[in-house]
């Protein structure tokens, strides 16, 4: 079976293979609605959200002492997630994309298996990894570091949490640039490492924003690992979450706008900017 | 799931649907097997059994006795469909309050956690059981044998306290802000050490500084705490006695007058204190549970609470490692319906 988007049919084509225009106005229609009906459906929690809450709600959560700091804890961790991203998933991306691994399909087996697993259960796995009185853990503690309720433990569980959107994202975007672009820049005299900042990067580099950007939502929204190994310092969602316990739902949701607000600007930008370099592309 | 939707499913005509409408076809495969196994599940019972379902909202330390024992069967003896929703106490009395939910009986820890519904949702509970803190341990811990020791009564309790002191100790509990057992921890420290005659400042010894501080490095969320007990990375953790038993730990059992589990102890157990969020001063207070019927009684809420109080559903309970109370209403007792009366007095 192929997804692959088809192009409309040249006329003169065998009448069999063109649809009637009224049966393609009538799927077009059709379509319009299905992508209508998700989309509000998709946005619906976020339509909620803002019938529930009130600007005085919102002010005065978030004058409440302290009650900044947790936004401050997750810009901070979730750019340090992205740097960690960068450096070690983009390597990996590129590699899968161009083979450049033996037994490629057990290296993306491997990215797909932390997809799949839900975070809670990668939080709980993590507990044998790096737990205090685990080898990871002690040799951890020789540098006074320790991955259980730290910040260090935060950008941990974040990046389990955000890695293989990244990873698998970045893959496809190297793998939409033509190998014999590089070829040819090493022809004309380009070391490998030159060859990928002038030809590759830039080639590949709308479609690497768009993975950095769904690895920061994730990064931003993390929480199952987050609460399993990394209870405090509070970041958003677990505030979200500690505020609810605590002083109820109506406390908790203007925290959850705060999410929304400082975690979307970034997709935002990086959508517009992808689409624009595409579309510069492909005119 | 029932045979005629298996058969549904391996029609030649889904597989063409699948080639022409792969989309339409999958999204037909999930409702139908959807509608296939809720009709599987939501059978009514045959024979004219009572029907309906007790929607239930119930404090956390129950979860394994509702979901796994008591909830099934009640279903099996009283014919009712069971419903439950686990929550702190006061999170699930705010949300009662604030009729985000609206179960038909509630369970708490403590009849403060149902005083505030007064006259509103409800204008009665009864106490009927009761729980106790306990410290569970890690035996691979290199403080094991030390646990054990206690544990088995071979060295006095009060010898716990000085071990926990030591530096680099991994202790965990919950957070005292939002979690009862968080506090009941802090009070059981507290107590014992008025009971074993400790130095004054061991309760921030064990617990640091401040002691109701969400961001101690011994603060867990509740749902993993005993996760990281299990996984061999804390030494010992807070536990109630019922969780330590049913998920089978190892554990020391503390004496009446600092577990909390002893009603007749109430006023002792008032001495200990905690300030939390909000400058909210807490007391404590024995672990018992209490219940009522939020808003108008259903028969199936009733026969809930009816169960509850009886023989065969108290025995479940003392299978499961809670204390057995004397059944005691405290509110209107007119307002209490009549089946749950007749279960209480006999």
């Amino acid at each position: 079976m192929s997804w692959a988007v088809r192009p409309a049919p040249e006329p003169g084509q065998a009448s069999g293979a063109v649809l009637a225009p009224a049966l393609r106005s009538a799927t077009s229609a059709l379509s319009l609605v299905a992508a209508a009906v998700i989309w509000i459906a998709l946005l619906g929690p976020v339509i909620a959200l803002f019938f529930h809450i009130t600007p005085a709600a919102v002010s005065s959560a978030l004058r409440a002492p302290g009650a900044l700091a947790p936004l401050v804890v997750s810009l901070q961790s979730g750019l340090t997630t992205l740097a960690v991203l960068v450096c070690f998933g983009t390597p990996l991306a590129w590699m899968m994309a161009r083979g450049r691994l033996p037994a490629p399909r057990v290296w993306e087996a491997g990215v797909l298996a932390a997809l799949l697993l839900p975070p809670l259960v990668v939080g709980l796995l993590l507990i044998f990894m790096v737990g205090p009185l685990t080898p990871i853990g002690q040799l951890l503690g020789h540098f006074n570091l320790s991955a259980t309720n730290t910040f260090f433990a935060l950008v941990v569980a974040e990046v389990y949490e955000s890695a293989p959107y990244y990873v698998l994202g970045a893959q496809a975007a190297f793998a939409a640039v033509d190998p014999r672009m590089e070829q040819q820049a090493a022809l004309l005299g380009d070391r490998p490492f030159r060859a990928a900042r002038r030809v590759t990067l830039p080639l590949a580099a709308p479609g690497l924003a768009m993975a950095l950007t769904v690895a920061w939502a994730r990064a931003m929204g993390a929480f199952g690992a987050v609460i399993i190994i990394a209870y405090h310092p509070y970041g958003l969602p677990l505030q979200i979450w500690t505020t609810l316990q605590e002083t109820g739902l109506a406390s908790a949701l203007p925290f959850a706008l705060v999410l929304l607000v400082v975690a979307l600007p970034l997709p935002i930008a990086a959508y517009l900017w992808s689409a624009r370099a595409r579309r510069r592309r492909g005119g | 799931m029932h045979s005629y939707c298996l058969s549904m499913l391996n029609t030649g005509s889904m597989a063409r649907a699948l080639r022409a409408w792969p989309l339409a076809a999958l999204a037909a495969a999930g409702l139908a097997l959807t509608a296939c196994s809720s009709s599987s599940s939501s059978s009514p019972p045959s024979g004219g059994q009572p029907t309906g379902t007790a929607s239930v909202a119930y404090a956390a330390s129950l979860q394994f006795l509702n979901e796994k024992v008591f909830g099934p069967a009640f279903h099996t003896a009283k014919g009712y469909g069971y419903s439950g929703r686990a929550g702190e106490s006061g999170t699930l009395q705010s949300e009662i309050s604030a009729k985000e939910i609206s179960p038909n009986v509630f369970q708490a820890v403590g009849g403060d956690n149902i005083q505030p519904l007064f006259p509103s949702f409800t204008k009665w509970y009864v106490q009927y059981a009761g729980t106790q803190i306990a410290v569970a341990y890690n035996p691979s811990s290199k403080y094991g044998p030390q646990f054990a020791a206690i544990a088995s009564g071979t060295k006095p309790v009060c010898d716990l306290f000085p071990i926990m002191e030591k530096k680099g100790f991994l202790l965990g509990r919950t957070d005292p802000n939002t979690d009862p057992q968080g506090r009941s921890f802090i009070y059981m420290i507290e107590l014992a050490q008025n009971y074993c005659h400790l130095p004054a400042s061991t309760v921030a010894k064990i617990l640091g500084s401040p002691v109701n501080s969400a961001s101690s490095p011994q603060v867990f969320a509740e749902t993993s705490l005993l996760a990281h007990l299990q996984a061999g990375q804390l030494d010992a953790s807070s536990a109630y006695l019922s969780q330590a038993r049913q998920l089978h730990l190892h554990y020391i059992v503390l004496p009446p007058a600092i577990n909390l589990g002893d009603p007749a102890m109430a006023s002792q157990y008032h001495n200990a204190s905690i300030t939390i969020t909000g400058n909210v001063t807490k007391h404590g207070s024995p672990l018992a549970y209490v219940m009522t019927i939020i808003g108008k009684p259903t028969s199936a809420g009733e026969a809930f609470i009816a169960y509850a109080l009886s023989p065969a559903g108290r025995a479940l309970y003392a299978r499961e490692g809670y204390n057995l109370l004397t059944p005691t209403i405290t509110g209107d007792a007119s307002a209490v319906p009549a089946a749950v009366k007749a279960e209480i007095t006999g």
